[in-house]
């Protein structure tokens, strides 16, 4: 995994500037997990996550171990995630698009018919767990978003969040059972 | 094997559900779990929890839309500062001197200053004004003509792949901004997702998901009656599609870390979860176990070697000097998907040195010929990582 890295990086220093987008295409998804575990917010994440990949590119140069791309822009997304929350302003409520939720919206009746019914509520149920994972801590989110979201290891976890596996293994546990609570109350 | 507690399976459940565990722990939850309806059931639920917030991720801003915004936005800064790099006007010049500083009035004032009597101060002022309005001007224009490019001519979607029908047409529609569906009738064409295939009576709609590994796509069919929708985050490495109704038939290939095939219904979740199998080399003797999928298990002694795919249906086999023969009897019995399939297929091989084994290097001489099963192992207990794959 990292030796991949470290070819990249260095043919990326050495001029091969379009590998760069191998590294976006590897990463944008562990990086959007991150941004989306600490802001909570789809839109902010994804602003989020091309600006770090921006400046990732720019300073390339300073990473001292280019086998190490992956641990070090993983601090860069957190980095430039927590900057985003402390700009804002106040606490913004949870933006969830989806299609039955746009309509509702801007005022219309959902469609009609089976298909429309299972994704509405298919939506439903996505919005629901959504404002669930919210009202988790940050640290919390983070853990279960780069699980569920990204499929990782609770190595992998423990190497991005700079934890160790057993405290990884208790947030994600506290993590779910808070989800179970508040999406299923009866079950707990 | 050790035996487990209902209370120490459920304290590793999360574990187990995660491909946290070795194959010896994973082995005694799978025989716990085989015999104990409220683990099994808990598992199951700690399983739809799983499948529930994966789910809730897969239409994320993130994957190949996100890879291409991005390579868009770097193309256009990249042009930008290309454009300063080549000019004579360096950026700091607008930034400290020019009249764009933050104390912009005192640059108004200096104009207002040239027209009153022009001394070759004020002249040489006004050329440079001019010099870093014409910059900025530019600069301005650059993003002006890229957004009305992208508004008028937008990026185009993610290719999945393609599909092609037999002897029909079918209908491809995708939602406009309004909500309502825009649909056209064709015979062939491109997946992108967000669109919803719909399929006729009596016609076969072939759908092949383009593979980064040459050879390796991934083909589905889909029988009409039926409608498929794509999602709209779903790519080829994270493909997840609803099936609103009728048959659908997979043939997916091989699935890498990271990679996921989720099909789902309007009550279930079909996810393919890779094969995962458990080899032995102890005392002589090689011993596979197979929780879902095909493992091609073959001789590696002699000078030829016959390869014999092994499934569930596949029975047992003995290994000669130079081939691979099924013995098939008795046969293993194949679970059921309503049952607990958590109890690996055993498969046993002994190498042997005397040269007697294989008569029928063919393997069908007894009319048991094992058949590899492409079917997807929707409830089998995940093995651990290490193992997998």
């Amino acid at each position: 995994m990292y030796s991949e890295d470290l070819e990249y990086v260095q043919r990326i220093l050495a001029g091969e500037s379009e590998l760069f987008e191998s590294l976006v295409r590897k990463y944008n998804r562990m990086a959007g997990a991150i941004a989306f575990g600490i802001v909570g917010d789809f839109h902010a994440a994804e602003d989020i996550v091309q600006e770090a990949f921006l400046k990732a590119f720019r300073v390339l140069h300073t990473l001292r171990d280019p086998g190490k791309f992956k641990p070090w822009f993983a601090r860069l997304v957190r980095s430039k995630s927590l900057d985003a929350l402390r700009r804002r302003p106040s606490h913004k409520p949870l933006e969830v698009s989806t299609e039955a939720g746009d309509r509702l919206q801007r005022g219309e009746a959902p469609r009609y018919g089976p298909t429309a019914e299972d994704d509405h509520l298919r939506e439903e149920s996505r919005r629901k767990v959504l404002e669930a994972v919210e009202s988790l801590s940050r640290e919390d989110r983070v853990v279960l978003v780069l699980k569920h979201m990204e499929g990782l290891s609770y190595k992998e976890i423990a190497e991005i969040t700079g934890s160790t596996l057993s405290a990884i293994e208790s947030r994600l546990f506290r993590a779910r059972q808070a989800l179970r609570k508040k999406l299923d109350p009866s079950k707990t | 094997m050790k035996s487990l507690s209902c209370n120490q399976v459920s304290r590793s459940l999360w574990r187990y559900i995660d491909r946290e565990l070795v194959a010896n722990d994973v082995s005694a939850i799978s025989v716990h779990l085989r015999g104990c309806d409220r683990c099994q059931a808990l598992y199951h639920e700690r399983s739809r929890e799983a499948s529930q917030y994966r789910m809730t991720f897969v239409e994320s801003p993130f994957g190949e839309h996100f890879v291409s915004k991005l390579s868009q936005r770097m193309k256009q800064e990249e042009l930008g500062s290309g454009m300063i790099r080549d000019g004579s006007l360096q950026v700091s010049d607008l930034r400290e001197d020019g009249p764009w500083s933050a104390d912009a009035s005192a640059g108004d004032a200096s104009a207002g200053d040239a027209s009153a009597g022009l001394s070759e101060d004020s002249v040489f002022t006004r050329r440079r004004f001019r010099r870093a309005a014409t910059v900025a001007a530019m600069l301005l224009l650059i993003p002006t003509v890229v957004i009305i490019g992208v508004v008028f001519n937008p990026p185009r979607s993610k290719l999945l792949g393609t599909f092609e029908v037999e002897d029909g047409l079918v209908t491809e529609s995708r939602l406009g901004s309004d909500g309502k569906r825009i649909s056209q009738t064709v015979e062939d064409g491109v997946l992108t997702p967000g669109r919803i295939l719909t399929v006729p009576q009596d016609v076969v709609a072939r759908l092949t998901l383009h593979s980064r590994v040459p050879g390796e796509n991934t083909t589905i069919s889909l029988f009409g009656p039926a409608e498929l929708s794509l999602s709209k985050g779903a790519d080829p490495e994270v493909f997840s599609a609803v099936l609103e109704s009728g048959v659908l038939e997979a043939n997916v290939a091989p699935c890498r870390e990271g990679e996921i095939f989720e099909i789902v219904t309007a009550n279930a979740l079909a996810t393919v979860v890779g094969t995962r199998f458990e080899l032995r080399f102890l005392d002589g003797f090689t011993r596979l176990a197979v929780w879902s999928g095909t493992v091609r298990f073959q001789a590696r002694t002699g000078a030829e070697t016959a390869a014999v795919p092994v499934t569930r249906e596949s029975g047992s086999f003995r290994v000669g000097k130079d081939s691979v023969v099924p013995e098939c009897d008795p046969p293993l019995p194949v679970p059921s998907l309503a049952e607990q399939p958590h109890e690996p297929v055993d498969v046993e091989e002994r190498f042997e040195t005397s040269g007697s084994g294989p008569e029928d290097p063919t393997g069908t001489s007894n009319g048991e010929a094992p058949v590899p099963s492409s079917a997807p192992d929707l409830d089998t207990p995940f093995s651990p990582s290490e193992a997998e794959r």
